[in-house]
C-alpha cells in the first residue's frame, strides 16, 4: 500500500474510531451528546441516537461496537510496520564485515537482463529472499509477434544465470508474467 | 566530539576512498540512493562512513559497480575491502571493527542497468 493510500486509511480508521466511540458512550450512558460534540450538527446527531430504544437501541449498539472494534483494528494494523522486505540483500559476511547489494539495484539487474530478450517491451520485477534461495518475479508486456513460451524460457535462464553469477546467490525460481498490454502504472522499464 | 577525533575520521575516509576509487569495477562511491558519509570540519567524504560507536573504527562504504558480463559483486567487495585494508594500515589504522560494502547501484557503461 503506498503512503497516501496508507494515510486513507489511518484517517477513515480514526474517524471510524471516533464516531463509533462517541456512539456507543451516549447510548451506554457514559456520556452527554454535549460533551462529545465538536459542532451543534454532531451533537444532533448523537442525541438521534440517545433516543433510541428498544430493539434500534440494541442493533445500534451492536452496530457501534462492531465498528469500533474495526476501526481499531485497522488503524492498530495500519500503525504497524508490517512484513516488509529487507532494502539489502546480503551476498557475504564475515569476521571482516558484510557485504550487501541494494534491492533496488538487484531489481534493476533483473529488469536490465529481462529487457536484453528480444520481444520484452517493458519490464518490472521484484525479489523475495526464499529459504531456498532468490526467488525473482518478473512482469513483462511483450511484442504480440512474440512466441511466449520461448520468451518466458529464454527471460527465466538469462536472469538467473546473471543474478547467481554477478551476486553469487543462489536463485530458486524465475517466475514470468508475460501480457501484451503495456504494464500498469508503476515502476516499470519501458525498453523498446 | 573532540575535533582531533573528528579531523583523524576524515583522513581516514579520505584515504578509504581514494583506495576505493582505484579498484577496477567500482564505477563511483557515494552516488547511490542513501546518503552514508562522513563529516569533518568543512568537508564531507561520500561514501564512506567511518564511526567508533563499538571502540573500534567501523567502516562502511557505498558503492556503484560497473556492470558487465564479468561482474562479481562478492569478489568486488572482496577487492574493495582489500583496497580499505591496506589503506587503513597505511595510515597505522589497528583497530578495525569491520569493513561493510553495500553495492548501491549497478552501472552499465555511463547508465544504469
Amino acid at each position: 500500500m503506498n503512503v497516501f493510500n496508507r494515510l486513507l486509511a489511518l484517517v477513515v480508521s480514526a474517524l471510524l474510531v471516533i464516531v463509533a466511540g462517541a456512539v456507543l458512550l451516549v447510548m451506554l450512558g457514559l456520556a452527554e451528546p454535549a460533551s462529545l460534540s465538536p459542532a451543534p450538527w454532531f451533537t444532533d446527531r448523537l442525541e438521534d441516537f440517545a433516543a433510541l430504544t428498544g430493539s434500534d437501541r440494541a442493533w445500534t449498539i451492536t452496530v457501534a461496537a462492531v465498528l469500533l472494534v474495526v476501526g481499531l483494528s485497522l488503524f492498530v494494523l495500519e500503525l504497524l510496520p508490517g512484513r516488509r522486505e529487507p532494502p539489502r540483500l546480503t551476498v557475504r559476511q564475515d569476521g571482516m564485515g558484510r557485504v550487501t547489494v541494494d534491492r533496488r539495484a538487484v531489481q534493476d539487474l533483473v529488469s536490465w537482463e529481462a529487457a536484453q530478450v528480444e520481444g520484452v517491451r517493458e519490464v518490472r520485477s521484484h525479489l523475495i529472499e526464499g529459504r531456498d534461495g532468490l526467488r525473482v518475479h518478473c512482469q513483462v508486456s511483450v511484442d504480440p509477434e512474440t512466441s511466449v513460451p520461448e520468451l518466458t524460457d529464454t527471460l527465466q535462464q538469462r536472469v538467473k544465470t546473471a543474478v547467481e553469477r554477478h551476486l553469487g546467490r543462489a536463485v530458486a525460481a524465475v517466475q514470468v508474467d508475460a501480457q501484451v498490454a503495456p504494464l500498469a502504472n508503476g515502476r516499470a522499464s519501458r525498453v523498446r | 566530539m573532540p575535533e582531533h577525533a573528528a579531523l583523524d575520521e576524515i583522513v581516514i575516509a579520505r584515504a578509504v576512498a581514494a583506495a576505493v576509487q582505484r579498484v577496477p569495477g567500482v564505477a563511483g562511491i557515494g552516488q547511490g540512493r542513501h546518503a552514508t558519509a562522513t563529516y569533518g570540519p568543512n568537508q564531507v567524504i561520500r561514501g564512506v562512513g567511518v564511526t567508533r560507536a563499538r571502540g573500534p573504527l567501523d567502516i562502511d562504504i557505498h558503492l556503484t559497480a560497473a556492470y558487465g558480463a564479468a561482474v562479481d559483486l562478492p569478489e568486488l567487495a572482496e577487492r574493495v575491502r582489500e583496497a580499505a585494508r591496506a589503506a587503513l594500515d597505511d595510515l597505522s589504522v589497528e583497530e578495525v571493527g569491520g569493513i561493510d560494502v553495500t553495492v548501491e547501484d549497478l552501472r552499465v557503461g555511463g547508465e544504469q542497468p
